[in-house]
């Protein structure tokens, strides 16, 4: 009952416009989403249910303004500028692992809608794209994980599996398909995926876990900065067999590794080769930094794919060989990796340098989809607990990796062409798209490969050591990305949790506002980092910053479904909780709370911008109950979250509180300031 | 002086158990200042809401619910009843303000008996209540200093009104109507005895309750000055009459008639001006900014009637006392909204005139400005800033053609009765082609008596596309299976009237008159409305009864703050003050002229 009385003292509004759809089946409320999704400006509402019929509503209609229907259990839709690059489009998940886009036309492409036979085919969308991706999606997040202005499909699955795909592109073709980035293995079911921008304004993939905790995903260095779509073709092979290549990318790490035996020295003595082979290859190839030479790029490139298609079946460096294997392997790695340097340093050419590091990191990538996978299995089978804990494991990797980071120097001074390279190289921390960002980015898996596979023995920490000093000579200033663990745990509000188990939603990037302290150009330009909020089915409400808790609530509701949205229109973002029984909560950034009951059982949720006029987008919520009907309320802009009266408004105003000086009014004397509001409120007709 | 828009947005929302009626909402404020609502569904369930500062010195409503416990009050509580509160009322006994008395009136019947055989009889319990700060309004500690009353007719109306006394001095008593044809007052004997009807006491303190011809629905008692009370009673068959009454001879010095059709829904007694008392602390240099605004303060006495009947539209009489009945002016669309069920008379806007409130079925709640001249505007929907569908409204548009009836002047008072009659006809048609929603020719089918009249109409229906989308979509609302609570506007209507061009058709409103201001939405028939400063910073907040809950409206206060600011300044700043002394003296004069 402590609900009952903070019930009481609880400010609850009524939004009464709304706009009531029909819509049968079930939704969930990740396929439930309130995008632009035809490019007009304007958001519509995308609705699907689980038998896979999507219907947009489009403004204030009461019929759906486009519709599909796809095979299969929807679970997720997305909107995003996924496939197209400024075009915003579609993208379903459904639960057999179907990924479909959509490419919506806008409204002048298309006749008026009046509801004959023809007209309601024309209605019909069909999908652009089809791809089978692994299946059990059960939550989407489309969103660009790795600061590279692309947008990622993040993926969360039912098995307790992180997926990111990236679009690629397929050359001198329309089309193009989902390659598989990276893949995180959790502990706990996944709540909803989420990204948060850290003070540098970089993302954070969160993902939320049982018991209002959370882990950070961290994406790998060399994600993060490949750009060439050399990369991507070395990874899967050119543009024949699209369908199955998302296959072989999976079992490139998952199949090939535990199907092969691991530890021929042939397979050994190939991989080496293979490494050595390149350099030559590469110093042909045109330097990459023109932007003309991309399509070289690609051509090399293809041609290193066809080689790392051949050299995979064979070669199968892997973490689990013997440690004299390891050191053997690592010699030779060292020694390609002299070889490369001594090319670089005798050519005195930066560019060639490169090549041969790019080279050496495309082979290293197939180690690290190694290494990746054993950490899966590794995950796989250890008992939960295990993997509960990989904050900490991953954190004690982080110091055995920071002596490497201080050793750089020295090291740096030693090599002559890596000092050449070094100005070059902090470059590529932000602005990527240069041909040398995307070498140095090819260069990296190097550091991902350490930063994976040290944890596994102490011998390999020399390994790493080697490696993490050229990867230091290549980029001195990555050494705090080389070392991040993948998966961070946060156990955020554990403690305060009544279940461990109860699930748990979070959304992030949650924006501050502007700073209020108005200082100079330099702060504005200064990006904050956003809040994020957690929210239980057994009622918590949390709103954190870096792992400390804002404030947290508790309430009596079976909260289900969160969002962010700024409700007032003052820049800062409130956190919009629902729960199953139709109570709605806006809580702004001081644990102010605004209520809404919704009159009905809700099914899905979602907060967001819907646009009645074109291009004009209000604040609205959506609620999906468990009769076929959908309600829209399309604009729920409050003024403010908090209750307040003229007295405290005006006491905020710097020039309120002058006049009632210039008065010899008490800031206090709130019978006198009533009163005098009242007379110039009231006792002036006239006025006005 | 230009009117800029002040959207009222919730500022609290408590909901109800169960419904509510037209007679539930109660009010009361204390010595501090503290306003207290009550409103009661009628399962016998009530809400207070209060808004009071937390312990983080931050303003809270504060919600409490109760329940009249009338069973226990009763020998038998094994007996189910079956409850209907009909009406409640609560104010302080004392002037001191201490004691609060809560009045309810209800009607019970075994719950067992079939529905056909259901005998209700009607009951009025009085609570007496210690006024504590902050306290819930605790009615189980109360029910030791209840009174039950029984009624032999079902009770209506409940109110209560300060006499005074032959002997000086004044006295409280509660005012019952019901369906007996009669009004009932009961009254205290002394401070702590119970209240008790006074046949002889109403005759002699409220000659105007003698003679009532039928089932008094609304009433209200306003008092002009120490000697004069003005009092109106609406009846069910749709009669009014106002009385001006002596309170010292105890005298009926007037009498005023008029009919409606319809059952009487609200009544209302205002003045046109706001008045606010100077503050008198301001008052320590000079006086001239006091004495140049007193005079303006004292002229307007006149008392507006305002009258809202079922399906009629609101009538607004206008200056009663001098011009009788004659000045009569009706709020256009008034009656597209489903029955009107209850009015409130508020300053809006701020601008020291009072705008009239009208809540109705229809879930909408107009609110109508007088306006003196033709003045081009905007109506104000419901929607919050920032509106993503503002509606300009051009002109001739935002002109809300009222019927004039002004010419009635030229009647005399015999004549009157009939011509009001005719007046009521012409309504009805008005509201007949806005709800049709037809072809412009539909409107030559009504039979009017003038020409005037047709032109008048065609002229509403053409030009007033808002409105028009207004009451259609309400017809969207009944009639629809799927009914869509928001009404957009739609192209085939921005057609219509982009058709026609603006001012093509001569305006034959007669200024002054009412002009529909702004109009909002809520989820639920709007059962009651009253105005009082609940957040107590000065500013009247708006009170709403709906069906299912208690709205507290705000306008936006960061907008109130800066009008607040600037008209600060002069009191700060000797010099504005002459100017603004100078150019508020303009304005009356315009005001004159037009």
């Amino acid at each position: 009952m402590a609900n009952d009385i903070s019930n009481t003292v609880m400010r609850t509004v009524s939004f009464v416009e709304r706009i009531e759809v029909e819509f049968h089946g079930n939704v969930l409320s990740q396929a439930m989403v309130l995008e632009d999704v035809d490019n007009d400006l304007g958001n519509e509402l995308i609705v699907g249910n689980i038998d896979g019929e999507i219907s947009i509503f489009k403004g204030d209609s009461q019929h759906a303004w486009r519709k599909a229907t796809i095979c299969g259990m929807l679970t997720c839709l997305g909107v995003g500028k996924i496939h197209l690059p400024k075009k915003n489009s579609l993208v379903c998940m459904t639960a057999e692992g179907w990924c479909h886009l959509f490419d919506v036309p806008s409204l002048q492409s298309t006749v008026s809608i009046s509801g004959t036979e023809d007209e309601t085919e024309g209605k019909m969308l069909k999908p652009v794209f089809s791809q089978e991706l692994p299946a059990n999606a059960k939550v989407m997040c489309l969103a660009d994980i790795d600061s590279d202005d692309h947008i990622e499909m993040v993926i969360g699955y039912s098995d307790r599996v992180v997926r990111a795909f990236r679009w690629h592109e397929t050359p001198n073709s329309d089309t193009g398909q989902f390659l598989l980035l990276q893949k995180w293995q959790l502990a706990g079911q996944i709540g909803s995926i989420t990204v948060n921008y850290d003070s540098d304004h970089q993302p954070e993939l969160m993902v939320s876990q049982p018991g209002a905790t959370f882990v950070t995903l961290q994406v790998k260095p060399v994600f993060r900065h490949i750009k060439s779509d050399s990369y991507l073709d070395r990874l899967c092979g050119t543009s024949a067999n699209i369908k199955s290549s998302l296959e072989r990318s999976e079992s490139f790490a998952a199949v090939t590794n535990t199907s092969k035996g691991f530890n021929s020295p042939r397979s050994n003595f190939q991989h080496s080769a293979r490494i050595i082979s390149p350099p030559g290859h590469q110093l042909g190839s045109p330097r990459r930094r023109e932007p003309a030479a991309s399509k070289s790029d690609i051509l090399a490139g293809s041609s290193a794919s066809r080689q790392t298609e051949d050299s995979i079946p064979t070669s199968s460096f892997s973490i689990g060989l013997p440690a004299a294997q390891v050191e053997q392997d690592l010699r030779t790695c060292k020694e390609t990796l002299k070889m490369v340097d001594l090319n670089a340093v005798g050519k005195d050419r930066p560019a060639d340098f490169k090549a041969g590091s790019s080279k050496l990191g495309s082979s290293s990538f197939t180690r690290l989809c190694k290494s990746e996978s054993f950490c899966d299995q590794v995950e796989d089978s250890v008992p939960p607990c295990f993997t509960n804990e990989p904050g900490e494991t991953d954190l004690a990797l982080t110091e055995t990796g920071s002596p490497g980071g201080d050793r750089n120097d020295p090291v740096a001074g030693n090599s002559s062409g890596a000092e050449m390279a070094l100005p070059r190289l902090p470059l590529s921390l932000k602005t990527s798209l240069e041909g040398l960002d995307g070498d140095l980015g090819q260069g990296s898996p190097l550091r991902s490969y350490t930063s994976n596979s040290s944890p596994r023995g102490s011998h390999e920490s020399g390994l790493e050591r080697s490696l993490g000093r050229i990867s230091h000579i290549l980029d001195a200033s990555f050494e705090d990305d080389v070392f991040k663990p993948s998966i961070i745990y946060h156990p955020l509000a554990q403690v305060q949790t009544r279940n461990k188990d109860t699930s748990t939603v979070i959304v992030g990037g949650i924006n501050r506002g502007r700073p209020s302290q108005s200082g100079s150009g330099e702060d504005e330009i200064k990006p904050r980092s956003t809040y994020y909020a957690l929210a239980t089915l057994d009622g918590s409400l949390i709103l954190a910053e870096n792992d400390s808790i804002l404030w947290s609530l508790q309430v009596d509701h079976y909260l289900f479904a969160l969002s962010k949205l700024d409700v007032t229109g003052n820049g800062k973002e409130e956190v919009v909780c629902c729960s199953w029984n139709g109570q709605t909560y806006i809580v702004n950034h001081s644990k102010e709370i605004v209520r809404y009951q919704f009159p009905d059982s809700v099914a899905a949720f979602c907060a967001g911008y819907f646009s009645l006029q074109d291009g004009c987008n209000a604040p609205c919520f959506v609620y999906t109950t468990f009769n076929n009907r959908i309600y829209i309320y399309p604009n729920i802009t409050l003024p403010r979250v908090e209750s307040t009266n003229l007295l405290r408004v005006m006491g905020r105003i710097k020039e309120g509180r002058e006049i009632l000086q210039k008065l010899n009014i008490a800031e206090d004397d709130y019978e006198s300031i009533r009163c005098l509001y009242r007379y110039c409120l009231y006792g002036q007709p006239g006025k006005r | 002086m230009t009117s800029k828009q002040l959207y009222w947005t919730d500022a609290h929302f408590c909901g109800l158990r169960s419904q509510t009626n037209v007679y539930g909402l109660t009010k009361i404020t204390s010595h501090d200042g503290l306003t207290r609502l009550l409103a009661v569904s009628l399962d016998g369930h009530f809400i207070t809401v209060e808004y009071q500062k937390s312990f983080d010195n931050r303003l809270i409503p504060i919600t409490r619910e109760g329940e009249f416990c009338m069973a226990s009050a009763f020998n038998d509580p094994d007996v189910a009843e079956d409850f209907e509160v009909v009406s409640v009322d609560m104010f302080y006994q004392d002037k001191e303000k201490k004691d609060i008395i809560l009045a309810v009136t209800y009607l019970r019947s075994s719950l067992a008996a079939p529905f056909e055989e259901k005998a209700y009889s009607a009951y009025m319990n009085i609570y007496y209540l210690a006024d504590q700060e902050g306290a819930h309004i605790n009615l189980i500690d109360a029910i030791n200093v209840s009174q039950i009353q029984n009624l032999d007719y079902f009770p209506l109306q409940l109110l209560h009104h300060r006499i005074k006394m032959d002997t000086d001095q004044e006295e409280t008593c509660l005012i019952l109507s019901g369906n007996d044809n009669k009004v009932h007052v009961f009254r205290q004997k002394n401070d702590l005895a119970e209240f008790d009807e006074d046949q002889d006491m109403m005759s002699k303190y409220f000659p105007e309750f003698t003679n009532v011809n039928g089932c008094v629905t609304q009433m209200v008692l306003k008092s002009l000055d120490s000697s004069h009370r003005l009092s109106a009673l609406g009846v069910q068959s749709g009669q009014v009459t106002l009385f001006l009454v002596n309170t010292s001879s105890q005298q009926i010095e007037k009498r005023w008639e008029t009919d409606m059709d319809s059952p009487i829904t609200s009544i209302q007694l205002f003045s046109h001006q706001v008045t606010a008392p100077y503050p008198d602390f301001l008052n320590n240099d000079d006086n001239s900014f006091r004495t140049t605004k007193s005079p303006e303060e004292q002229t307007d006495r006149s008392i507006n009637l305002l009258i809202t009947s079922a399906i009629d539209p609101a009538v607004v009489f206008c200056d009663v006392l001098e011009s009788d009945l004659s000045k009569r002016h009706v709020l256009p669309l008034s009656n597209s909204q489903d029955v009107v069920l209850c009015s409130c008379i508020m300053d809006i806007d701020f601008d020291g005139e009072n705008e009239i409130l009208i809540g109705t079925y229809g879930q909408v709640l107009l609110a109508y400005k007088l306006t003196l001249e033709r003045t081009p505007g905007m109506l104000m929907t419901s929607t919050p800033f920032p509106s993503p569908k503002p509606v300009p409204v051009g002109g001739s548009l935002a002109d809300l053609p009222a019927v004039p009836v002004n010419d009635s002047d030229e009647k005399s008072s015999s004549e009157q009765v009939t011509h009001e009659k005719s007046d009521r006809r012409r309504h009805k048609s008005l509201a007949g082609i806005l709800d049709s929603n037809g072809s412009p020719t539909q409107h030559e089918k009504h039979n009017h008596s003038r020409f005037h009249d047709s032109s008048l109409l065609s002229d509403v229906y053409l030009r007033d596309g808002q409105t028009a989308r207004l009451v259609r979509s309400q017809e969207n609302l009944t009639g629809c299976t799927s009914p869509r609570s928001v009404y957009f506007q739609t192209p085939d209507n921005s057609d219509s009237f982009e058709f026609l061009p603006h001012g093509s058709l001569p305006d034959h409103t007669e200024y002054p008159s009412y002009r529909l201001k702004w109009t909002k939405r809520f989820s639920d028939p709007v059962m009651g409305l009253t105005c009082d400063d609940m957040m107590r910073d000065g500013m009247l907040d708006l009170v709403v009864l709906t069906l299912k809950g208690l709205h507290i409206l705000q306008p936006d206060l960061n907008e109130v703050a800066e009008l607040l600011l600037e008209r600060l300044k002069p009191f700060c700043d000797p010099t504005d003050r002459g100017n603004n002394v100078n150019a508020d003296s303009f304005g009356k004069e315009d005001r004159v002229d037009s």
